[in-house]
């Protein structure tokens, strides 16, 4: 199983593309001590919006702070928000999917109102109103945006836990004697993690962006704490002297984004019913 | 028959329309002292001032009556009052939500138009490589926040060529003119709008190869028409169906996106008016615009499941 589904991978050619890129983000997100030794809060009244140079690879910003830092070290901040967030909101959303899906009755009707009601407001809308009011930090922001994304992954577990119901195989297993926790658990929930994993990817790539979003409107977690989407608020002001600030946040958004969203289209590929 | 199914879908958005509202109403007045704590940091407003406030605002009474007061003001057309602008609320979101409508719109026909095109070009190609490009760039499409393209496209046409206008909506002074008009609202359309671009071409060209292959157009084939004239009379109709579904199911995001680009170009809707309150604290107005978003995106689902049970029939599942 394993195999085959490896050998399918080799074929993406996008998805491989999309890992390698996102492995170099990763990668230098981690060891950005080790690439850059400058401080990426360090303050130089004397080095204001140099534009790139041998010394500071993508200039400085309007304190003097060196970009190319701030951007490995703001990498680390998007990168785990985006995989905290994924985390648990596919968590939250696979469970109660899955719950709904399984036991129907109210307790489906109750939870699918709950999607309903959550997905008739733009997540962005969501976010701003529930980061505006209260003392934002990184673990609250991920809490917010993990709460008002999962019922996009719970709405498609609920769908798929449905028609797995009605397979034979399911009857089976209810017909020799298992319990129902054991058919949920043993027969239906592996059957859901292609969906969940795949829904998994495409939402660390949805919660970078709208992170970025958050941020670029004012929103996001205060400095210092630096992000790609707070680097490019912090840009706003310098378009026309400092285009630099602008492009290299971007870019790595962007790219990211770019590579995980082809990943996750691989792996739908891959697990899809093709 | 449609129009039982048409109530049906109606009324079945009231209660999730209420449920989300009363999420809304929760999420804003919970947190810290609720809306008169504006006045809390006012060294001019006295503890007695602010009790007179909160009593006035009926803010000390218990959340849930303050909801079911809400409700029930809401519903008659009331939506309260603009503390900064002090104008009834539904007064101010009217305007803006015309504005947002009028760049939403423009970007969605824009990009459906250039969706369909290249669709129709990328699947009548028989080449396999051209049809990875154009999933390949869907992809891309997707991943660029509107917030930077529209960034680079301000520093590049409005601030190196001096081409377009920067922002907003008109020039201020100048007199109505189209052209004016138009040149504001080009910019950040086309940038709304280009992000959707290659996602309706995936669609329009996986759709429209899918069709392609069913038996009635060999039929219509059979019957003597030529490829073209098969493909654009029997097959985009029928390719189109699947697109209205994810039309309807990215409205919340389009509206995501249309709130950030007008940030960006300085345009005067919804999501410029959500992001000044928030910051000014202008309750009335926060949840005035939640609550407008709110039946924007309802309203699209409905359209979406009535357009999709009028172009297939199939689908009418009442009973």
């Amino acid at each position: 199983m394993r195999h085959i589904l490896l050998r399918r991978f080799t074929k993406e050619t996008l998805a491989i593309i999309g890992l390698f890129v996102l492995a170099v983000f990763v990668l230098a997100a981690i060891f950005a001590p080790f690439i850059t030794p400058v401080d990426p809060n360090r303050v130089n009244p004397r080095e204001m919006l140099r534009p790139p140079s041998s010394s500071h690879w993508m200039g400085t910003d309007d304190i003097g702070r060196d970009v190319f830092s701030r951007l490995l070290y703001a990498g680390r901040a998007s990168l785990s928000l985006g995989v905290g967030v994924a985390l648990v909101s596919v968590g939250l959303g696979g469970a109660l999917g899955a719950l709904a899906g399984f036991s129907e009755g109210w307790i489906d009707a109750l939870v699918s109102l709950l999607i309903d009601s959550i997905l008739s407001v733009p997540i962005l809308a969501l976010a701003m109103v529930a980061s505006a009011f209260i003392d934002l930090t990184p673990w609250r922001l991920i809490l917010i945006l993990a709460l008002s994304s999962w019922p996009t992954t719970a709405r498609l577990v609920r769908g798929q836990v449905l028609q797995l119901k009605q397979l034979t195989y399911v009857e089976a297993a209810h017909a020799i004697g298992a319990t129902r926790l054991r058919v949920l658990f043993r027969h239906i929930v592996p059957n859901t993690l292609g969906v969940v994993s795949v829904s998994a990817s495409l939402l660390v790539a949805y919660a970078i962006l709208i992170e970025s979003a958050l941020s670029f409107l004012g929103f996001g977690v205060p400095p210092p704490t630096a992000t790609w989407g707070g680097m490019l608020y912090g840009a706003q002001l310098y378009y026309r002297e400092a285009p630099w600030l602008a492009v290299f946040p971007g870019l790595s958004i962007t790219l990211v984004v770019a590579s995980i969203n082809f990943l996750g289209e691989g792996l739908k590929r891959i697990v899809g019913p093709t | 028959m449609v129009s039982r199914y048409a109530v049906k879908r109606i009324l079945g958005t009231i209660p999730r329309i209420l449920l989300i509202s009363f999420i809304l109403f929760l999420l804003i007045h919970l947190p810290s002292g609720g809306p008169a704590d504006i006045y809390a940091g006012d060294p001019s407003a006295s503890p007695a001032d602010i009790e007179r406030i909160r009593e006035l605002w009926g803010l000390d009474e218990p959340l849930l009556v303050q909801y079911g007061t809400w409700l029930q003001n809401a519903v008659t057309g009331n939506w309260g009052r603009s503390f900064v602008e002090r104008r009834g609320v539904l007064d101010v979101v009217r305007d803006r939500l015309l504005n947002t409508l009028l760049l939403t719109g423009t970007a969605l026909v824009l990009s459906l138009l250039a969706g369909f095109i290249l669709g129709i070009i990328g699947a009548l190609g028989t080449r396999r490589g051209t049809y990875n490009i154009v999933q390949g760039l869907a992809v891309l499409g997707m991943s660029i926040p509107t917030f930077w393209s529209g960034a680079l496209v301000i520093l590049f046409f409005s601030v190196y060529l001096q081409w377009i206008p920067s922002g907003g909506m008109y020039t201020i002074g100048a007199s109505f003119s189209w052209i004016d008009r138009l040149s504001h609202l080009a910019a950040p359309a086309v940038v709304l709008g280009s992000v959707y671009v290659a996602q309706w071409t995936r669609y329009v060209q996986s759709g429209l190869r899918q069709v392609m292959r069913e038996d009635y157009i060999r039929t219509a084939k059979a019957k003597g028409i030529g490829h073209l004239e098969a493909s654009l009379k029997h097959g985009l109709p029928n390719a189109a169906i699947p697109l209205v579904t994810v039309l309807g199911l990215e409205a919340p995001k389009l509206i995501s996106g249309a709130m950030v680009t007008e940030v960006v170009f300085s345009w005067p809707g919804l999501g410029r008016l959500l992001t000044d309150s928030l910051l000014a604290r202008d309750y009335p107005v926060v949840m005035g615009v939640l609550m407008v978003l709110v039946l924007v995106v309802v309203l699209a689902n409905l359209l979406t499941d009535f357009a999709y049970s009028w172009l297939d029939p199939r689908v009418r599942y009442d009973g």
